[in-house]
């Protein structure tokens, strides 16, 4: 019999050129992220018997990508993401569900996609606010994803006081960190002020375009295994200290409270299971598709207090060099959102960190990361703490 | 170029029907004795099947609004901007849509607004709100 610890760590990680990657297809880029992450871990597809991904077809999306990659035959489990940009911080718990039973021994979770060259920018605005809102009762009054995230932003900044600029501040740091990385890990790499931010075209008030994550083309890997595997065969691997989720709606109509979410329960959740407090946290990396996610997120998980995140964000504390780095890669507003991948590049930056491979943006001595994932309109929330080994 | 039409299910439809002639009707649990909003065919909180459609005032709060400036499909493209929002009833039930005013400089956070109807390529009418007059 095979025994288990009950720890689960990523022994490897992948991303592919982020941006503009016209001459790849989103299976490329599929194969192209899981192969990173795989050589890194010493393995060859073989080696792997649990997916969670997909090609995106329904019902069979999971095992038709495990067959292209090279998973088939063997593959003992096998899963798909179902819960929108939350989805990938979710599948580190199902990942260490199924290595820590028994399901399998190797779990790679995957992502790619193509919005920037695949399908444009124009349709993708299109397609997504067509999928967003509920189909009756939202989707007539023209909404956009931008403008249902709008909705929130601006009741927060009602009941708070949040300020346009500190919302943009928000982008201006993820600009700053996304042009300290290498040209092809970025999808833009320039700094931009606030003042420019806010002068840019205003998708739905208080949003302006810069505080909209861009749309991408790229995808990112993840490898887990059991600890007890790691520590004997995997230096340098990562350990998976906890997740936990918390889920409060699916259509913004239906949100309990416009200016709390569901990171607050998964947040706590998460950080009790690590034992760990958020001054033990060294790097943060929150889910950001808009600029007034992490600056409610942050509250829910309890770096500041309710209604304080303007204030968080004008500290200082979310640059390099502060108490808790934020999105130390560009996140989704200045690195890369291509579709389905949003999310898993806050985890592989996570890993990066924690394995002092980020580069420009390493923050000294990380030994602790929170990754967040949000799906929806700040409907789903999964929560991560990762621990250097 | 008139608004799209919904696309109602056998849950939808009665509310739907209700719009003809410019009514607000939303599904009111009797087992529960309060309003539910998006219909179901089933109460979501209690599951109960004794469901039956109620007239509304149409009268509420203004809970948020946002100005859309980059609409998703040709009808919208041709109105933006527009201001779109979220209103909680007087009956206590939230929903979704679009306000009639130049700007959105005119709204004020939990102001009054009423509801009013908007043709679409059907029969069906889209509710809309307005500032609610004193």
């Amino acid at each position: 019999m095979v025994s288990h610890t009950q720890g689960a760590a990523i022994v490897g990680w992948g991303e592919t050129e982020m941006g503009k990657v016209p001459h790849k297809d989103t299976l490329g880029l599929t194969q192209d992220a899981a192969y990173d992450a795989m050589a890194m871990a010493g393995l060859l597809p073989w080696d792997v018997d649990g997916l969670i991904g997909s090609t995106g077809t329904d019902m069979v999306g999971a095992s038709e990508l495990a067959e292209h990659i090279g998973l088939m035959p063997g593959m003992k489990f096998g899963s798909s993401p179902a819960i929108g940009g939350a989805s990938h911080v979710q599948s580190l718990a199902q990942a260490k569900q199924a290595v820590t039973s028994g399901f399998c021994e190797y779990v790679l979770v995957v992502a790619a996609g193509r919005l920037a060259t695949g399908a444009g920018s124009d349709a993708t605005v299109e397609g997504l606010a067509g999928g967003a809102g509920h189909s009756e009762f939202e989707g007539p009054y023209g909404p956009l994803l931008p403008s249902m995230y709008a909705l929130t932003a601006r009741k927060h900044m009602a009941e708070y006081g949040t300020t346009e600029e500190q919302l943009a501040r928000v982008a201006a740091i993820a600009y700053e960190h996304a042009s300290l990385q290498r040209d092809e890990r970025v999808h833009l790499n320039k700094q931009k002020t606030v003042e420019e931010i806010l002068d840019g075209p205003m998708v739905a008030s208080p949003l302006t375009l810069d505080q909209c994550s861009v749309i991408s083309d790229g995808g990112a890997a993840v490898l887990i295994t059991d600890l007890e595997n790691a520590r004997q065969n995997h230096d340098d691997h990562v350990e998976i200290l906890s997740v936990a989720e918390y889920n409060t709606h699916e259509t913004v109509t239906q949100m309990p409270e416009l200016t709390s979410t569901g990171a607050k329960q998964a947040g706590e959740e998460a950080l009790k299971k690590a034992d760990k407090s958020v001054n033990d946290i060294d790097v943060l990396q929150i889910y950001d598709c808009f600029t007034s996610v992490p600056l409610v997120v942050l509250e829910d998980l309890g770096f500041c207090e309710k209604g304080e995140g303007g204030g968080l964000v004008e500290s200082g504390a979310l640059e390099l060099g502060g108490k808790w780095p934020m999105n130390t890669h560009g996140g989704l507003l200045a690195q890369a959102h291509p579709g389905r991948t949003g999310g898993l590049m806050h985890v592989t930056e996570a890993v990066r960190q924690l394995r002092g491979e980020a580069e420009a943006t390493q923050v000294e001595g990380a030994e602790n990361a929170l990754v967040h994932g949000n799906g929806g309109v700040l409907s789903t929330h999964a929560v991560g703490v990762l621990g250097a080994s | 170029m008139p608004l799209q039409s919904p696309d109602p299910s056998k849950a939808t439809e009665e509310y739907w029907e209700h719009t003809k002639d410019s009514q607000l009707a939303m599904p009111y649990c009797k087992d529960c004795e309060e309003f539910f909003f998006y219909p179901r065919e089933r109460c979501p909180a209690c599951t109960s099947t004794d469901v039956e459609y109620r007239q509304v005032s149409g009268r509420g709060k203004l809970v948020t609004y946002t100005t859309i400036h980059r609409a998703p499909t040709k009808n919208y493209q041709e109105m933006v901007p527009y201001v779109n929002v979220l209103v909680d009833l007087n009956e206590g039930v939230r929903m979704m849509g679009n306000i009639d005013v130049e700007s959105e400089d005119e709204l004020t956070i939990g102001m009054p607004v009423e509801v009013t109807f908007v043709e679409t390529e059907t029969d069906y009418k889209l509710p809309f709100f307005r500032v609610a007059e004193r």
